[in-house]
């Protein structure tokens, strides 16, 4: 003869079969559509540009409307830019050649370099070396569609900032050190491509959310270290 | 006696380098009393004169060392020898019948002038430029160097230099005097951060970069556009001595760099005790106030 105690154990476990159930069935159902429409809610495609005329080249079409991109980007860097305390500190993480077609018989312009600016409170951040916007917004864009860029959310469009290879690659040899070859991050030390990469790029959306990694000054290293890291997870 | 001195002994035949470039035989320059006496004898009393093969200790004949009368160019100052007596260096051209056949070489001699009159011209170097025919030497040319002048700054840049070069660092050194402020200005200068990736800025607002750090490069930038106007008259911009895998010196005014197909030099106003040990500075002209050096800027880039 069945217990009652037993019944009710068989019909509390049923329960929560059902509602683990539900639970997935009701996760499937959200994200199908999704899978459906080719959307991944985790990630992020971006393009990034190092300034209006390398936009133009990709939106041949839209030249103003690169130009409007850059110039918020370049508005959201006083605020979004990583902060040092001392100029040396930023610059051992940011200073490089930018332009290096400036360089003459190893005598370069000062123009062509990125070396790192004093804030109003001063502080020191790197210069603004280009911005990254996410790929629907630009193939809206290509279509015509224009939102105005001060509306693009800052996963949307935010600057980019270049960064030595040689702090990238862990550190560097003072003699072997060559302020010539870049790299773009975010402004939250995500690593984004080689300077001069043409192609899409697929991010996870976390890495595109703004300031979360180094609230307040960075101390030396901290920067160039997540930098760093998150270049060697894009390349595994 | 190895056989590329026997070569040379034996083989130059007395060629000379009939054309010798009109750069090594047309002089305009500043002319002391001693290089024209130098000069007459190597032209009109070549006999009388004697001369040292590199690493060698018999003195020659002008015969022997196959230099005549047209083939040297005029005399010019050099920093005094290590006794402080007066130097001359000479360039001839010539051509030698040696181990890599019949080759262009370009020789560089140190005179000395003592009581007795000249002393033997010493080549401290013998540089070939080109073969007379067939194949190339290779790039760079080979130079032999008498012992321990390789290291001598002022005689590696002036077997190199265009004659251009050379009348304008005579010049420079023998009518340059710094302003009073000039070395002020470069004590504010040296109080700045000089990451080891920078070698020289210019008035221009242009820096010469090697490898190396640029951490702390935004001050110098954000001085020089304070102060570019404050640069003293005749300083170009500010240069550091440097040599491959040790960090470069403090920083000096520039007045001239000279760009030779082996390295750069600076000629340079300082203040300081000049830094023979490293080997990247010579004193050119020593001043109780300041010197004048040759720096040596060994790029890396």
């Amino acid at each position: 003869m069945v217990s009652t105690q037993a019944v009710g154990a068989a019909l509390e476990a049923r329960t929560r079969r059902q509602k683990r159930s539900q639970v997935v069935g009701l996760v499937l159902m959200g994200v199908t559509p999704l899978v459906v429409l080719g959307i991944d809610p985790l990630h992020s495609e971006v393009r990034v540009f190092s300034g209006v005329v390398d936009c133009q080249h990709h939106l041949p079409n839209a030249a103003a409307y690169c130009a409007e991109l850059d110039s918020e980007a370049a508005s959201r860097h006083l605020s979004m830019a990583p902060r040092y305390s001392t100029r040396e500190q930023c610059e051992a993480d940011f200073a490089h050649v930018a332009a290096s077609h400036d360089c003459r018989k190893g005598w370069c312009a000062a123009a062509s370099l990125s070396v790192c600016e004093r804030t109003e409170d001063n502080q020191f951040r790197p210069a603004y070396n280009g911005f990254l916007v996410e790929q629907p917004t630009l193939d809206d864009a290509r279509r015509g569609s224009r939102p105005s860029a001060a509306s693009l959310s800052e996963q949307e469009l935010q600057p980019a900032y270049g960064m030595s290879q040689d702090v990238l690659h862990g550190g560097y040899y003072p003699y072997s050190y060559i302020p010539f070859h870049s790299h773009f991050v975010t402004a939250n030390a995500q690593y984004l491509a080689p300077r001069g990469h043409r192609e899409s790029l697929t991010l996870r959306r976390s890495q595109l959310a703004p300031g979360a990694a180094h609230a307040g000054p960075i101390q030396r290293g901290g920067f160039g270290a997540t930098a760093r890291q998150t270049m060697q997870a894009a390349a595994s | 006696m190895n056989g590329w001195y026997l070569g040379w002994l034996v083989l130059a035949l007395g060629l000379h380098w009939g054309a010798v470039p009109t750069a090594l035989a047309d002089e305009d320059q500043v002319q002391d009393p001693l290089a024209v006496e130098l000069h007459q004898a190597l032209r009109e009393a070549p006999a009388a004169l004697r001369w040292l093969m590199p690493n060698e200790h018999k003195p020659v004949s002008h015969t022997e060392v196959g230099i005549g009368p047209d083939s040297c160019a005029f005399p010019q100052w050099a920093p005094p020898s290590p006794s402080g007596q007066p130097r001359l260096l000479v360039r001839c051209g010539t051509l030698l019948l040696g181990e890599h056949g019949m080759t262009r070489v370009s020789t560089l001699a140190s005179w000395v002038r003592t009581e007795q009159g000249w002393g033997p011209g010493q080549l401290v170097s013998v540089r070939y430029l080109s073969r007379a025919f067939g194949r190339s030497l290779g790039s760079p040319p080979p130079i032999i160097w008498h012992n321990g002048w390789e290291a001598d700054l002022f005689a590696r840049a002036f077997n190199l230099m265009s004659v251009r070069q050379i009348r304008e660092l005579q010049m420079l050194l023998s009518s340059y005097e710094p302003t009073n402020e000039a070395l002020v200005a470069l004590d504010q200068w040296r109080t700045l951060s000089w990451p080891d990736g920078v070698l020289g800025l210019r008035a221009d607002g242009s820096l010469l970069l090697q490898r190396g750090s640029l951490a702390g490069v935004g001050d110098l930038v954000e001085r020089l556009a304070e102060q570019s106007a404050a640069l003293p008259a005749g300083v170009t911009g500010l240069i550091r001595p440097a040599a491959a895998k040790s960090p470069p010196g403090r920083p000096m005014f520039m007045l001239q760099m000279i760009e030779t197909e082996d390295l750069w030099y600076a000629v340079a106003l300082t203040d300081g005790p000049t830094d023979r040990a490293g080997g990247t500075v010579q004193l050119l002209r020593g001043e109780p106030h300041f010197n004048l050096v040759l720096v040596s800027v060994e790029r890396t880039l």
